[in-house]
């Protein structure tokens, strides 16, 4: 079964035409409310999280932050704004959407209608916003910090349930559980890797060999997936690479506050 | 096996699996880095459009022209590494631009520049003069107001 982006199995070749940020926003340019809201809705989903975190480390309480996340995802990103300003040689669409943001947020008028548009809530769902929290890793962090946390966990998120659904529909499913047991698992529960005997016993697998081979295959994809996805958010000039590197470096200053790591 | 969402995680755990993302490429992408390396000492070599990169008072004619020309191979080279290689000396020539002859050759954005000229610092197939030359190309765009 084909994954997304045309890979035709685990690691396989078979790539069509990559579809990033970008191109969405211009796919959507002309398109009327409902084919653009289908067009956007990636982004709507990988990015209203960090929006509301990025809002509340603004300084808005959870209620405004999430009318105020509303609101911009309605007027803003499906509501055409963006699309209109939409320059892919601007480069990463990470700082395009923050300086659209913080246009939007600065225009008290249009937060009064965003106030008034959330009890409605009629122009675009979002999953989960109602229950959502920011996280504790990010209470002292810096907007922009909170923003990366947020984004980077929706990549790994959407990178790993990826990853996931490629393995068990190509008949890997092994290679996925190998690969939880020794690099998501020790990251998770911040505990050892489950040794590669018991995960051999476990699934059938007759030599340590084959299973180390399994989890490098594993961790490849999943590379290749992470850089990929990154990769449709940036200008062709630019290397995934670096923005995974920015990433994490912004997210050893969100930990840097006091407090800003949860207690175990 | 199913897996739980990363909100919630700290952001030291976020941290470790993205660098899990990032580990070094393997034996194929080196050889990759090795085809853009002679890619671009083939394309320095060139008198016209390579060498007043690496000069010490180019004039800033050639590093426009020369800016001109890598940014077209940069957008249709042949393959992969012509077209890294080009993007590579594009953006030295802007660079040599500002070090050189105090001169902005570009429309891109300060931010732009400087992100570029760190991301092929960076770079393993990138020479030291360039390196060198990115270095300092990154430092003045930072301080000089002009060139923002």
């Amino acid at each position: 079964m084909p994954g997304r982006g045309g890979e035709t199995s685990m690691g396989g070749a078979g790539r069509g035409f990559e579809q990033t940020h970008w191109s969405l926003i211009v796919r959507a340019q002309g398109a009327d409310g409902a084919r653009k809201q289908g067009a956007l809705a990636a982004l709507v989903g990988e990015y209203w999280k960090p929006v509301y975190c990025y809002l509340r480390r603004k300084g808005y309480d959870n209620e405004a932050a999430k009318d105020l996340t509303q609101g911009f995802v309605a007027d803003v990103l499906v509501g055409g704004e963006l699309v209109r300003a939409a320059d892919p040689g601007k480069g990463r669409f990470r700082a395009f959407l923050l300086t659209a943001l913080d246009r939007y947020v600065a225009s008290a008028r249009r937060a009064e209608r965003a106030k008034k548009r959330a009890p409605a809530g009629a122009l675009v769902s979002l999953e989960g916003l109602d229950g959502f929290e920011l996280a504790d890793s990010v209470h002292d962090a810096s907007p922009d910090a909170a923003f990366d946390y947020a984004w980077a966990s929706a990549l790994l998120d959407d990178v790993l349930a990826e990853l996931r659904a490629e393995c068990l529909a190509s008949g890997k499913a092994a290679h996925w559980e190998v690969f939880h047991g020794r690099v998501l698992l020790p990251v998770f529960e911040e505990a050892a890797p489950v040794p590669l005997p018991a995960l051999c016993r476990r699934l059938g697998i007759e030599a340590e060999a084959k299973a180390s081979n399994m989890l490098v295959t594993a961790k490849r994809r999943f590379q290749a997936l992470l850089r990929r996805r990154v990769g449709q958010s940036i200008g062709p000039d630019e290397d995934p690479d670096d923005v995974i590197g920015d990433l994490i470096r912004s997210l050893s200053l969100a930990r840097a506050g006091p407090g800003a790591e949860p207690r175990i | 096996m199913a897996h739980r969402s990363t909100y919630g995680l700290t952001s030291r755990q976020l941290g470790r699996l993205l660098a899990i993302g990032r580990e070094p490429r393997d034996e194929g992408e080196k050889a990759e880095a090795a085809g853009i390396a002679a890619a671009l000492r083939e394309m320095l070599a060139d008198a016209e459009l390579g060498a007043p990169l690496c000069a010490p008072s180019p004039p800033l004619a050639a590093l426009e022209r020369a800016k001109n020309h890598w940014k077209e191979l940069a957008e249709g080279g042949e393959d992969a590494a012509q077209r890294a290689a080009a993007t590579a000396l594009y953006y030295a020539a802007i660079a040599q631009a500002l070090v050189g002859c105090g001169e902005r050759i570009t429309h891109l954005p300060a931010e732009r520049q400087a992100r570029g000229f760190a991301r092929l610092e960076a770079k393993p197939w990138v020479p030291a003069e360039l390196r060198d030359l990115f270095r300092r190309a990154r430092a003045a765009v930072a301080v000089a107001p002009r060139f923002r």
